[in-house]
């Protein structure tokens, strides 16, 4: 196959596909130094599809004539083409006819009999209606009109479950990013006036100069142990953070040294956090649609408080979410938690999903939909969690080869570190609603998820349906369940909680 | 890519392939992924922080064995080691980068070496000592001879390189392919060679006639 990897036209017409493998010796040597000469002069390469693992079709229009053609190597090289102006239709109907083109559905589940024979598949831009949320297409992106009709007179958020579901769906216009995250990230709250969050406004700002002089007035020690533990990585890491956005680009842009301010700012606030590696990965977009210093600051103090996927590498909180993961997994895709087990415990790591968790998906989409993937986390509509929904909704969608071919850990890892940047987001964001949905209809869940819904009051189950809390057992610190949930056989028994608890957990412990 | 599906197939069968797990440890912003994308793809890119794990492959066809890199790049931060403790486990070969132009760099590096040596025998694994960006000659802080000297004293292999102008990143790797192929060596005779993975190339050649 010859063609021109940097362009985005289409595939070169007079690509050849070679067959089958009976050249002489003698014609493949002078073959492969033309090749070869091609492919360090121009970028010019050429595969054996006989060697590829999988050709993959992603078509990104209704039409299904655009999108990406993804050639995958064994070793989970990935070659991308995209087609900007159709002609993918075409190819497809070319792969079809191919002999040892096997094309396997989404939904096949079966094994190919000959692992080395390629796999073709196609996705369609549309996931089956079976497999999205009801509710889907019902909203339009969030703008100016729209928001404004959120608010009262007073500049208060009416409703803000309304609101927050309107965003969960839709996004917010990129206009008004600006004006909507700070409620969102529980900076300004909902029920607060437009007059109420000026004056906030201004005490916040004082309050952040207090902390900048606290900073600025470090005795030498203190500072030089400051410079160890954050500065000394700080500085390292503004200068190589979004710096291709618009917002951060060019040398000495004041921006920059901004987050930089902001980052050292938030380490002297909250020394126990101080800065970890991927903080500046997290306010770097917040900056660019807030601006200013002060309310981006605070905005990023919220940011890490209220979200559960904030980055922080500590253990605790990293296992915390990768047991609800483990368990979601085992729940909606039972054939990857089985193939993560065969693997043991190094499988069970998922090693490959911590970015994803620790910066939000920040560096597997591109900004515009990396963005509206924190927005839709924020939201906090029907779950806190909603971030693990969408790392099963990338396992489910792209995760098919992992299983078929049976990938250890390590190829794992490699498998989805090679597909960041070129996945579909708007269809993972989707599948993840649509995961969501379906989750809320299960008829009964483990103990180990029953949190999943903690922070957002009475959560996915308040239109009326309650599952029941099944127990999955394993609690070291306490006889019973302390979410109140049954083991198959044993007779109702309330929670052993109560204190502290929602008033779901209850509902939860007399419920079967 | 292309060319390794093609021309790795009818010439190999003879001489064995191993497959070596290889870590990059050090400070942050030492070029630990700048080494590894220069390796692997022959090109330099200003690179965001690394967060989590990543991991790269790299082929090398010596005289005598073929040996398959596992690179896993790492963040530099020290917050970040407790999340990847796979990361060390199985490790063959660590590169301990520093930045000969930030002697800060320099320090962290002997104590990420305190760190091997406490999860690791001596003879389990092959370390190199890297003083990266040697095209920041001018802003040099480290001197050559210091680096030496540690590496001597710690008995590491010891090379300055730079990513960014692709000053001795293939012979770094070539070094460590080599230290660890005389290993195989002379553990040829012993009963159990520990850590060693031979991959069965006749697998993959065979794979290819069926398509």
């Amino acid at each position: 196959m010859t063609c021109s990897t940097n362009s985005a036209s289409s595939l070169d017409t007079s690509a050849q596909f070679q067959e089958n493998n009976g050249q002489t010796q003698s014609t493949r040597w002078d073959e492969q130094q033309k090749v070869f000469a091609l492919e360090q002069v121009c970028g010019v390469f050429r595969v054996d599809l006989g060697q590829m693992r999988s050709l993959r079709l992603f078509f990104s229009d209704e039409a299904c004539t655009c999108g990406q053609l993804v050639v995958a190597s064994r070793e989970s090289q990935y070659k991308i083409f995209h087609f900007h102006h159709g002609g993918l239709d075409k190819l497809s109907e070319v792969f079809q006819q191919w002999k040892y083109c096997t094309e396997t559905h989404l939904k096949d589940q079966q094994l190919t009999d000959e692992k080395t024979c390629m796999q073709f598949s196609i996705r369609r831009p549309k996931l089956p209606s079976s497999e999205t949320h009801p509710e889907e297409n019902t909203y339009k992106r969030l703008d100016v009109s729209a928001w404004l009709h959120h608010l009262n007179e007073a500049g208060q958020v009416e409703e803000e479950y309304k609101l927050q579901k309107a965003i969960f769906f839709g996004g917010i216009d990129i206009s008004i990013r600006g004006e909507v995250w700070p409620f969102l990230l529980h900076y300004y709250s909902y029920e607060s006036t437009s007059e109420e969050r000026e004056a906030l406004r201004l005490q916040k700002r004082k309050e952040y100069f207090e902390i900048q002089e606290k900073r600025l007035s470090m005795t030498p020690d203190e500072q030089k142990d400051f410079w160890r533990k954050v500065q000394f990585t700080v500085d390292k890491d503004v200068v190589r953070t979004d710096r291709s956005n618009q917002f951060f680009r060019g040398e000495d842009n004041p921006n920059v040294e901004t987050m930089r301010r902001i980052l050292l700012n938030y380490a002297v606030f909250n020394p126990t956090i101080g800065y970890s590696q991927g903080m500046s990965d997290l306010v770097a977009p917040l900056l660019a649609e807030v601006l200013d210093e002060s309310d981006t600051f605070w905005c990023f103090v919220g940011l890490m408080q209220n979200t559960i996927f904030i980055s922080s590498p500590r253990d605790e909180d990293m296992e915390k979410q990768l047991m609800y993961l483990r368990e979601l997994l085992r729940l909606m895709h039972p054939r990857f938690y089985q193939h993560l087990s065969s693997l043991g415990e190094d499988g069970l790591q998922m090693l490959f999903c911590h970015r994803w968790i620790l910066l939000c998906f920040k560096r597997e989409f591109p900004d515009a939909e990396a963005l509206r993937m924190w927005e839709a986390c924020w939201a906090h509509y029907q779950t806190d969690y909603f971030h693990l929904f969408i790392c099963v909704a990338i396992v489910v969608i792209y995760g098919d080869d992992v299983i078929e071919q049976q990938l250890a850990t390590d190829q794992m890892l490699l498998h989805f570190g090679n597909l960041a940047m070129h996945m579909n987001g708007e269809l993972v964001l989707r599948k993840a609603r649509s995961l969501l949905y379906q989750f809320h209809l299960l008829p009964r869940i483990p103990c180990s998820l029953h949190d999943l819904c903690k922070l957002c009051g009475t959560g996915m189950w308040d239109s009326g349906f309650i599952p029941a809390v099944e127990c999955s057992g394993h609690h070291p610190e306490s006889e019973s369940c302390p979410y109140g949930g049954l083991a198959e056989v044993s007779s109702p028994k309330p929670g052993s909680e109560g204190k502290r608890g929602l008033k779901t957990r209850d509902v939860f412990a007399f419920r079967k | 890519m292309a060319q390794k599906a093609i021309l790795g197939t009818s010439l190999e069968g003879i001489c064995p392939t191993y497959l070596y797990k290889v870590v990059l440890l050090g400070s942050t912003s030492v070029g630990k992924s700048s080494l590894a994308y220069r390796y692997v793809k022959n090109d330099f890119k200003e690179s965001l922080p690394t967060v989590g794990c990543s991991f790269f492959t790299q082929t090398l066809k010596l005289e005598v064995a073929t040996v398959k890199f596992e690179i896993w790049d790492t963040a530099g931060q020290e917050k970040y080691h407790s999340v990847c403790h796979l990361y060390y486990r199985g490790a063959h070969a660590a590169l301990l980068v520093y930045d000969i132009a930030n002697k800060e760099t320099f320090n962290r590096a002997k104590l990420w070496l305190r760190d091997l040596e406490k999860e690791f025998l001596p003879d389990e694994i092959v370390i190199a000592l890297v003083g990266n960006k040697t095209d920041l000659a001018a802003e040099r802080e480290v001197a050559t001879e210091e680096g030496e000297e540690f590496a001597r004293t710690k008995n590491l292999l010891f090379m300055e390189t730079s990513a960014k102008s692709n000053h001795q990143v293939e012979d770094i790797f070539m070094a460590i392919a080599q230290e660890l192929l005389q290993q195989e060596q002379k553990k040829a005779s012993a009963p159990s060679p520990h850590g060693r993975s031979t991959v069965d190339l006749g697998e993959s050649g065979a794979r290819m006639g069926c398509c």
